[in-house]
């Protein structure tokens, strides 16, 4: 880098004094030039004619860093000369064959002072003066008013991505230095109005108004620079995908040590409006640009305007997408000789709310310390939240981290007025995903309760169950349950076997499992479900059924009375309400017979078949009779006895499901 | 003979699976509560996606989802409204093709089934509206 | 001779009628192209409003 400097300077000498010397000859060529960091081949200076009343510098190759000039023109129509001074009053500065830019100078060979000024317009200047002795130069640079769209033009590759399409720069800048380069270099420049885009338009920015601040100083003991900027970014917005955001007064300070084997960062901050302070330090080797050291502090973040700023758009493909988060949050990441060591989260009085309504947690309260190769305590609190709409109170975990494996002996989660016992919850992340298993107990849910809380027809009773290990796989995206998951509810057992959830966070989990549910109290049932009323008890199977998003898809399901000894009735209105639901109804011919003078009928057997496929239930009794379309769905025992039969094999799986609604939603019968 | 066997089994069997043919010949079932939640959802973002398909932001891609094209004709704020828009409809017509391979009872459909959609999404593109080709270049209708 | 014609037959032909079935049985198997199209067109008519499904 100081290489660069002093080649550049040499050149501009170089250049100065055969232009000078050349004047007798008419014309001189200058050799090639080459340095590692630049480069320039055949110079031709020449006076166009006798009078020499117009002299050509033209530079067939100029080569800085990447960029590659060839065919660089200068030409001078109005210029003096005399013994110690070139001065090009009015010249032209050829970058391309078809740009062409107004362009003075001034070479004072006495006084060793330089001038070279671009004017593309009126009010615009670039300009470049220097000065120097034998032992020291500087070298200023002063931009007014320049616009940046220039840039593009003036860079021979096509310019720059993403380019910068308008807007405007002043900068100045002073650079000093000896014969073994630079030493001290300072930079004050502010964009304004500056917009810019790459083709696509996913990297892209508009009015925005930066200023930067730079300053760096050579301590030639240590053969390092000292360096510092400043950047604020007090208007304009910048869409870098995936992020938008407005500039509001933000800011960036960074300042520390650049050597030549590394990079040492101190006292980086960065702030930002609205959302809060970031402190940082680190250091960066050189030699394949790896980090090695780095610490974050930030105190008090914002956490829903930087969630909803900077992080939303980076969980846009997740379950994570559309929440809403609010509250503070201090942060503390610390990566030593390439590894992450320690990493500290603390929530203050934060809420997580889906707005899809899938999950809901209140004002938790959290110091979440993370050590590489140790073991540490979380300790989380929450106020209350919800899960699928089943509401859960105040609860306090307290979680074991063992690096990448989270660990939980016990936690008791009180859930409607009840509690959820949660046991050996062992969570891991392994190759980017979660694998996690817990077993559990649940104590007698009202079912009132969690039937209103989860929004469906009101139950009662109590749910209570015993959970045996559930286990996610991130893998393959799975809740999987090993062994019998079992509920009691309407007085009966219910045995859930072979259950699995597909994507229980995805935008349609999907569901299976087979569902053997014994002496259920029909009492119960149809009172609950106003169906009319119904004694005695069933059992039902409900065997390969598949939820997809939480409705049925498909079952073989198989209702039956249970063994053993009960009162067996059934009234009039259920009766109805039965033959109803093929479509029929037995109401007319109830309503003619002499049975209208009864209420109830005794009843030995009651037996329904529903297979749910492609949205029909093909439906059967207690036993098909093959060969013939009716089934027996209730059939009569004692006095007065009745029996029901079914004709419609098949029923569309929605008329059911409307004709159910309609006859526990009414409370008369519904007569066809 | 072995040609009048080799007839004869396949008419038999052409027979035997006839039914099922016909069924799975004349419908597919697209019609559970999965697949209509997603129509619902596809629905109501179309009418927000419907003008960056016609002012080119959008395009149609050959695999049957959407991506963006051209954010320049977006203005600034409401680019990161697109790239969210194609993101969740990309999401939705995932699942729906791969919530009808399932409906159907096929969950090796999937592809073909993306295939047909990817071809009539363009097929009934309208005039102006952006697509992608074999080749991956954009082509406008 | 017949005898032995018959016995060397009888499993190339069994080969031969499990090969068929199985080749036969594809066939059901083969992806409803037709059908699919249809669905497509019922869908995206549906998500796009078309006219033609406003229609129906």
């Amino acid at each position: 880098m100081r290489n660069l400097f002093v080649t550049i300077l040499l050149v501009i000498l170089a250049l100065g004094f055969s232009a000078y010397a050349a004047y007798p000859q008419l014309k001189l060529t200058v050799a090639d030039i080459h340095s590692p960091a630049f480069h320039v081949k055949n110079i031709n200076i020449q006076f166009v004619d006798h009078q020499a009343s117009e002299f050509t510098i033209n530079i067939e190759e100029l080569g800085v860093q990447d960029h590659v000039w060839r065919n660089l023109n200068l030409s001078c129509g109005q210029f003096k000369v005399n013994e110690r001074h070139i001065h090009c009053v009015s010249g032209q500065i050829n970058l391309a064959d078809s740009l062409s830019l107004p362009m003075v100078f001034q070479l004072n060979h006495a006084e060793r002072k330089l001038m070279f000024e671009i004017k593309p317009t009126a009010k615009e200047s670039w300009q470049v003066l220097m000065d120097w002795d034998e032992d020291n130069w500087q070298v200023r640079v002063n931009i007014v008013e320049g616009r940046v769209a220039h840039i593009k033009h003036w860079l021979p590759d096509g310019g720059t991505v993403p380019e910068l399409t308008n807007g405007e720069i002043d900068l100045a800048a002073a650079l000093s230095g000896d014969t073994d380069g630079l030493a001290h270099f300072v930079l004050d420049a502010s964009l304004d109005e500056v917009s810019f885009s790459d083709p696509v338009g996913l990297h892209a920015g508009e009015n925005v108004q930066l200023n930067i601040k730079a300053k760096a100083d050579f301590i030639a003991e240590k053969n390092e620079w000292l360096w510092q900027t400043d950047v604020t970014w007090p208007r304009g917005e910048v869409f870098w995908q995936p992020v938008y955001l407005v500039g509001d007064g933000d800011r960036l300070s960074l300042n520390g040590i650049f050597g030549d084997e590394r990079i040492r960062l101190r006292n980086g901050k960065l702030i930002l409006s609205e959302i809060g302070e970031f402190e940082f330090s680190g250091l960066m080797t050189r030699s394949g640009h790896e980090l090695h050291d780095f610490e974050l502090h930030a105190d008090n973040l914002e956490l829903a305007v930087l969630f909803e700023r900077i992080l939303k758009p980076f969980f846009q493909d997740t379950a994570f997408a559309e929440l809403e988060v609010s509250g503070q949050s201090n942060l503390v990441w610390q990566f030593r000789n390439g590894v992450s060591e320690h990493l500290m989260l603390d929530l203050d009085d934060v809420s997580v709310i889906d707005q899809r309504g899938r999950f809901a947690f209140n004002r938790v309260d959290a110091h979440i310390p993370w050590r590489a190769n140790k073991v540490t305590i979380a300790d989380i609190s929450i106020l209350s939240g919800h899960a699928l709409n089943i509401p859960f109170g105040s609860v306090r975990v307290p979680l074991e981290i063992r690096g990448f494996n989270l660990l939980l002996p016990q936690l008791v989660l009180p859930v409607l007025d009840s509690e959820l016992r949660l046991e050996n919850f062992v969570a891991s992340y392994q190759q980017d995903r979660w694998f996690w298993s817990f077993n559990g107990e649940l104590k007698s849910i009202p079912m009132a309760r969690l039937t209103e809380a989860l929004q469906v027809q009101e139950m009662h009773g109590t749910l209570s169950g015993h959970i045996p290990e559930i286990s996610y796989d991130g893998r393959e995206k799975v809740v999987s349950v090993k062994g019998e998951l079992l509920f009691n509810v309407f007085d009966g057992d219910v045995v859930v076997n072979n259950l699995s959830l597909l994507e229980p966070m995805g935008f349609a989990p999907h569901l299976n499992a087979d569902v053997e549910m014994r002496n259920l109290d029909l009492g119960l049932l149809t009172k609950t479900f106003s169906f009319g009323k119904m004694e005695g008890r069933v059992d039902m199977d409900m065997l390969d059924l598949e939820l997809s998003n939480w409705r049925p898809i498909g079952f073989d399901a198989h209702l039956k009375s249970s063994p053993g000894n009960y009162r067996r009735r059934i009234s009039q209105a259920a009766i109805e309400n039965i033959s109803s639901l093929g479509g029929e109804s037995a109401t007319a011919a109830i309503q003619r017979s002499f049975l209208r003078f009864f209420e109830t009928f005794s009843y030995s057997e009651v037996g329904w078949r529903c297979v749910l496929l492609n949205n029909v239930c093909l439906m059967g009794g207690i036993e098909h009779d093959s060969g013939s379309d009716s089934y027996t769905l209730i059939s009569g025992g004692g006095i007065p006895a009745i029996t029901v039969m079914g004709y419609n094999q098949k029923v569309g799986w929605e008329a059911l499901i409307d004709r159910l609604k309609r006859v526990t939603q009414e409370s008369e019968p519904i007569i066809q | 003979m072995n040609r009048v066997f080799c007839r004869f089994l396949l008419l038999l069997i052409v027979l035997l699976f006839l039914p099922h043919a016909v069924y799975a010949g004349a419908n597919l079932e697209v019609n559970t509560p999965a697949i209509t939640s997603l129509k619902q959802s596809m629905q109501g973002r179309h009418i927000q996606l419907v003008n960056y398909y016609e002012n080119g932001a959008v395009g149609f891609t050959k695999d049957g989802l959407l991506a963006l094209r051209d954010a320049n004709v977006v203005p600034l704020a409401k680019r990161q409204v697109v790239n969210g828009l194609i993101s969740a409809e990309n999401q939705d017509r995932n699942l729906l093709y791969r919530e009808i391979a399932r409906a159907n009872k096929h969950p090796e459909w999937e592809k073909e089934i993306r295939a047909t959609f990817s071809q009539r999404w363009i097929k009934l593109a309208k005039t102006g509206w952006w697509y992608q080709g074999a080749g991956g270049s954009w082509s406008q209708k | 001779m017949r005898n032995i014609l018959f016995f060397v037959s009888r499993p190339v032909l069994s080969m031969l009628l499990a090969l068929l079935l199985s080749a036969c049985v594809t066939i059901n198997i083969y992806f409803p192209a037709a059908a699919a199209e249809k669905a497509a067109d019922k869908i995206i008519g549906e998500v796009w409003q078309l006219e033609e499904n406003v229609e129906e």
